[in-house]
């Protein structure tokens, strides 16, 4: 359908999809890409063509990352006997701005929820279990929202792993109710760090 | 807390309208079908963001309109503080100081209300759901915090309802629910039966003032034994959650529905020892929500809060010494009182002379004099109250 208008509207239509941006400031973003020298658009254009190519998910923390395992997993100054367990890939840089962790990471890729026909099936979880069976884990930091999805999750994932040996504890105080990882402070996360506790 | 100054934007019927509020009393009066109860319905939409007579919010905004608008100037110990509620394409805006907020928690430290309307007789004869949404809603009075805890709480029961709804139901994932639902659940319940401690003495007080006769009472059926102040009330209360639970599960499963939790908790009202939803009569049930609503106050009062009172279409079905009774009360209160009725005549001298009687007219009210003269000719020179925006 976009492929009838004119290439402008057609640039402000794909803009338009982004979570966030509307009508308005997809006409902005157009013009001002038109104001730019021609290697800009360029630029912009074969960046964002790349993507989906470039990255690819770590097999090691499930991560969206541009190599596997991911700079992370193969990171030697990192320790491997804590992992932290994130919804989903922007929550890490949440934590790693904190300063407060130097683990490793898993990404579940979402939360429990039955209400979206979403299970622990459909979550990275067998990945995570694998991980701790290979040994060296000894304690994993559950930092799921502080909602009931992710609550839950906290719970279920609790009940799975503390019988293989490891300690699990959540993510508590700092962040405020309904506020999600990703958009909280950082001192507010460091704060949630220090105040985790035993699940 | 009190409400200084409202205003309006296409809400109902209202184009565009504003009017000082600067009273104990404001007294919103008029004929039939002129706006006064959509006045007030826009002060309990601040006071506790929905309506009480339409669901869909799109539906309130002025027909033909595309955005609604509401603000006030709040008084209270945070200060004086504007709020604004707007609603445009199917969503809401909150504004606290012309600042946008998702922080509900804020909001309601700002403003919040009771509210009184002839259909809440409900609470007393209608079914379970209505009497559990009365406690949390004074719970919430005299605690903004209880508004996130009993939304957490359904939002958990529907997630558990949607997981035992779609067999074959994982027992992993069903256990981390349950661990949920108790811990949700006791939460809810230590507030409720703490709700209920703090209103059952200003409930009956305000009944005994009110109707002059018959004693009542309020239990919150199952866990009338439980002692909700004391710190053994958590442990207690998930104890016997998760008993239940493991009782029903079988149930439960085979029906495939959520049978145990504080959802279906029953608060009693009882009646000289009797269930009042069979064996009070309208006019007594009447009476009984408004010592109910007396009594949400009293508690909220005494844990440090002061709702604004809205009481909707006053005079419908009182007697004329209950409405003595009631209006004495009313002048007492330190709360803010706001209500609608069509004959002010009704409501005595002591309350008349503490209120501000605002004439509503095609949507917009219009200030008149404590004894029937404009504010014009009270107070020659100063700008109307009731202007246009």
């Amino acid at each position: 359908m976009s492929q009838d208008l004119d290439p402008l509207r057609r640039v402000v239509a794909q803009l338009a999809r982004f979570p966030g941006i509307g009508e308005r400031t997809a006409t902005r973003l157009a013009y001002w890409l038109l104001r730019q020298p021609p290697e800009t658009a360029r630029e912009i254009g074969e960046a964002v063509a790349g993507l989906p190519d470039a990255m690819v998910t770590c097999s090691v923390c499930c991560d969206i990352a541009a190599t596997d395992p991911c700079r992370r997993c193969s990171d030697p100054r990192r320790s491997d006997e804590a992992i932290c367990v994130v919804e989903r890939p922007q929550d890490i840089a949440a934590i790693e701005q904190s300063g407060g962790f130097h683990g490793r990471y898993h990404v579940l890729h979402g939360a429990i929820s039955p209400l979206d026909g979403v299970g622990p099936d459909d979550l990275r979880v067998r990945e995570l279990v694998a991980r701790i069976e290979a040994g060296g884990v000894v304690e994993v930091v559950v930092a799921t929202d502080p909602d009931v999805e992710g609550d839950a999750t906290a719970l279920y994932l609790a009940r799975l792993l503390k019988p293989l040996g490891v300690r699990v504890t959540r993510l508590a105080h700092g962040i405020a109710v309904g506020t999600e990882l990703e958009y909280a402070d950082r001192s507010s996360v460091a704060r949630a760090l220090e105040n985790r506790r035993e699940l | 807390m009190r409400l200084e100054r409202l205003e309006l934007g296409d809400w109902r019927n209202a184009a565009r309208t504003a009017f000082d509020s600067d009273a104990g009393v404001v007294v919103l009066h008029g004929e039939n079908g002129q706006g006064k109860t959509n006045l007030l319905e826009a002060v309990w939409m601040l006071g506790a963001l929905r309506s009480f007579r339409e669901a869909r919010v799109g539906r309130l905004v002025r027909h033909g309109r595309e955005e609604a608008r509401i603000a006030a100037v709040v008084v209270g110990r945070s200060g004086r503080r504007r709020l604004e509620w707007r609603w445009r394409g199917g969503a809401r805006t909150l504004l606290v100081d012309g600042v946008p907020t998702r922080d509900l928690g804020a909001w309601f430290a700002i403003l919040r209300a009771v509210l009184f309307c002839p259909e809440q007789v409900g609470i007393v004869r209608g079914g379970p759901a209505e009497r559990r949404a009365f406690l949390d809603r004074a719970a919430f009075a005299a605690d903004p915090g209880h508004l996130e805890v009993a939304r957490a709480y359904r939002r958990a029961v529907r997630q558990r309802a949607a997981l035992l709804a779609a067999p074959p139901v994982d027992p992993d994932q069903l256990a981390a629910w349950d661990a949920d639902l108790v811990a949700r659940g006791a939460e809810l319940v230590r507030r409720r039966a703490l709700a209920v401690a703090a209103l059952r003495e200003p409930f009956r007080e305000a009944h005994r003032a009110l109707a002059g006769a018959g004693e009542v009472d309020l239990r919150l059926r199952g866990w009338a034994e439980l002692d909700a102040a004391s710190p053994a009330a958590i442990p207690a209360i998930r104890e016997r959650l998760a008993r239940l639970l493991e009782e029903r599960r079988p149930e439960e499963l085979r029906q495939g529905r959520v049978l145990v939790g504080p959802h279906r908790d029953e608060l009693d009202i009882l009646l000289d020892g009797r269930p009042a939803r069979v064996h009070a009569s309208q006019g007594q049930a009447r009476t009984l929500v408004l010592a109910l609503k007396l009594a949400e106050l009293e508690a909220a009062r005494r844990a440090g809060e002061t709702p604004l009172f809205l009481l909707d279409d006053l005079g419908g079905e009182l007697d004329r010494r209950r409405m003595e009774r009631l209006t004495r009360r009313l002048v007492a209160l330190p709360n803010q009182v706001w209500l609608t009725t069509t004959d002010p005549g009704l409501l005595g001298g002591a309350l008349r002379r503490k209120a501000k009687l605002l004439e509503v007219a095609g949507g917009r009210a219009r200030r008149q004099g404590r004894r029937g003269g404009t504010a014009a000719s009270r107070r020659p020179g100063g700008p109307p109250p009731a202007r246009r925006a």
